[in-house]
């Protein structure tokens, strides 16, 4: 055999080699091992890089890899439910059944990794709620506290009046505004509070989360 | 009203200077011309909206990152694949890479802490200039798990165990617990990997699950450390409030208003009880823990311990005693007031060193990050 020939089959043994019995990288494997039995098939350098053209080899390669990772990406997120992050590899799985190019691959890629982080910075705004906990804690102290009459008028209506009053506004003239540069029609969505992703980093029983839930329409207008 | 000029250029700089790359390298064609329209897009917004957010905003919502990221790709791709297409020998494009990598290496060459990627970079290259093939010269470079290390494995190590040393010397135990556990992590994954550094993507994976995991943990402990902290500073205002300072206090002080200052120690005077028992309420209600549990629960012995209570053991202990007096329609007891202003005058409200690092840990903190980066930050001299 040509010693040049050689030397490239060497290589690419050992890059096929790299994923051989990896769970992770099962298509790689496959991938580069079609490569390599391509390249052993050969009689010469000219023949092989025909070859390499003819059978698109390096986009099966990429798309291979993008598989076998965008699939460890997707059982991941399933299992710890982070069902809007999961959305960007089960697009990637579908699309690159399509691509034509390593190109086009990156960029469609690419684009959807952009959509998806949009969807997830929107789906974050769900941390309005728990990020108001202060302001309803104080609500419900000054509403519930025992205190001298003297005091009822100030504490259990003036402040809670005037807090709820600029909960509102600031949800009304700001904080919806910004949310809805990222989606025109945003609207808070409470349902969103009681999934796993979001419900997790809340640290208090579902009784109290109910309350607050109630609390926090009314403080900020909803 | 264009949005502020040193944004703009901050957001849009780096899109400028890849833009003037491919012009100076002589770029042509109908993608390069699609990269000019979405700059000028960019460059349109920066002057038709008057706020950073929108800004930002509808930069992502219109996709023009990614557009322009992608077709800088397609243009550069054309490009090389020209360039490529010129070369007809192994030798041209050994040539090229080693050129590419001996470009890159002026940017790592006085940065200490990419160290690692300096020698991987050069042992790259003195490997291909030792005379061998291109394809031998790749081999070799999978054989020893160069790219890997390109990758940043080495420094990613070093970057965990800074981090966890950080979260020690500031007492953050719920995240040095975290990168513990992401230092094993690494040092399995490694063991697992024929270069004794593990593979980037499945490290990543592993940092995605335990960020999760230990998520809600530091949540909980911030949750729990807020709490007392309110209901000792019910206390410790409520005390105070009676004292003959309190008029002078800031905490009750309205400036120009001494009627509203008397005012606002009233208040606390009256009230503080009535919401302190509403904080020990909802505390309960949150945590199942009532005053009690509170100085030998973990978040209250750890705070203490790193001398982030700003209460000293005196004024600790007198807030203690001041408690059972603390309800609705209650006043402390004298001699509870005289020890507040004896305190208050005597200046032994603040733990001596509160907030500080202790010698021990300054000296570990400036082997952590460096001397100058030390004195910058906390503007202090080591000797």
């Amino acid at each position: 055999m040509d010693q040049r020939l050689q030397e490239y089959l060497d290589y690419y043994k050992i890059r096929m080699d790299k994923y051989k019995d990896h769970p992770l990288y099962q298509h790689s494997y496959e991938s580069e091992k079609k490569m390599y039995d391509a390249l052993n098939s050969c009689e010469n350098l000219e023949e092989f890089r025909s070859k390499l053209a003819d059978e698109n080899l390096p986009l099966k390669n990429a798309v291979a890899l993008t598989k076998d990772k965008s699939l460890a990406r997707k059982e991941l997120y399933e299992n710890i439910k982070e069902v809007v992050r999961k959305k960007a590899p089960e697009q990637i799985l579908a699309m690159i059944q399509t691509v034509q190019s390593v190109n086009e691959l990156t960029k469609r890629a690419n684009e959807i990794e952009v959509a998806i982080a949009i969807e997830i910075s929107i789906d974050l705004l769900t941390s309005y709620f728990y990020s108001d906990f202060m302001a309803l804690e104080n609500i419900e102290v000054w509403q519930n506290a025992e205190i001298p009459d003297e005091w009822k008028k100030e504490i259990h209506e003036e402040w809670v009046n005037e807090t709820i009053a600029e909960g509102k506004k600031l949800w009304k003239e700001v904080m919806v505004p910004e949310s809805q540069k990222w989606q025109p029609d945003w609207k808070f969505d409470v349902d969103l509070i009681w999934e796993d992703r979001h419900r997790r980093l809340i640290p208090v029983p579902d009784e109290i989360v109910e309350k607050r839930i109630q609390q926090f329409k009314t403080y900020r207008g909803i | 009203m264009p949005v502020e000029k040193q944004y703009a250029d901050s957001m849009l700089g780096t899109f400028r200077n890849m833009y003037q790359d491919l012009v100076d390298r002589k770029a042509g064609g109908e993608a390069f011309n699609k990269l000019k329209t979405t700059l000028d897009r960019m460059e349109q917004l920066a002057l038709e909206l008057d706020d950073l957010s929108s800004f930002s905003a509808k930069l992502t919502t219109e996709g023009l990152f990614v557009n322009f990221s992608n077709l800088y790709a397609e243009v550069a791709g054309e490009m090389a694949a020209k360039q490529y297409a010129k070369i007809s020998s192994d030798e041209e494009l050994l040539e090229q890479t080693l050129a590419a990598y001996e470009s890159s290496l002026k940017n790592y060459e006085n940065e200490p802490k990419q160290k690692s990627l300096y020698d991987t970079m050069k042992q790259i290259i003195d490997l291909g200039r030792s005379g061998i093939s291109y394809p031998v010269f790749l081999r070799i470079c999978e054989e020893k798990g160069l790219y890997k290390l390109l990758e940043g494995g080495a420094i990613t190590r070093e970057g965990l165990v800074e981090e966890k040393t950080f979260n020690d010397i500031f007492s953050l135990p719920v995240q040095f617990q975290k990168m513990e556990e992401l230092v094993t992590i690494y040092d399995k994954l490694a063991e697992q990997s024929a270069f004794n550094t593990p593979d980037t993507f499945l490290f990543e994976l592993e940092r995605v699950r335990l960020d999760w995991q230990y998520a809600p943990v530091q949540n909980r402990w911030d949750a729990v450390c807020r709490g007392w902290d309110r209901l000792l500073e019910l206390i410790h205002d409520w005390l105070d409030s009676f004292g003959d300072f309190a008029p002078h206090d800031f905490r009750w002080v309205a400036m120009g208003d001494p009627q509203k200052t008397l005012c606002n120690i009233k208040r606390t005077n009256d009230c503080n009880p009535g919401f302190l028992k509403e904080r020990e309420r909802i505390f309960y209600e949150y945590f199942q823990l009532k005053w009690d549990d509170i100085f030998s629960h973990e978040t209250f012995l750890n705070e203490f311990n790193a001398g982030r209570i700003w209460y000293s053991d005196e004024t600790l202990e007198l807030i203690k005693e001041t408690y059972p007096h603390c309800t609705p329609f209650n006043k402390p007891p004298k001699e509870l007031i005289k020890h507040a202003e004896d305190i208050y005058h005597n200046k032994r409200y603040r733990r001596v060193n509160s907030f500080q690092l202790s010698e021990k840990d300054e000296k570990r903190l400036q082997d952590l990050i460096g001397k100058e980066k030390f004195e910058k930050i906390y503007g202090i001299k080591q000797s």
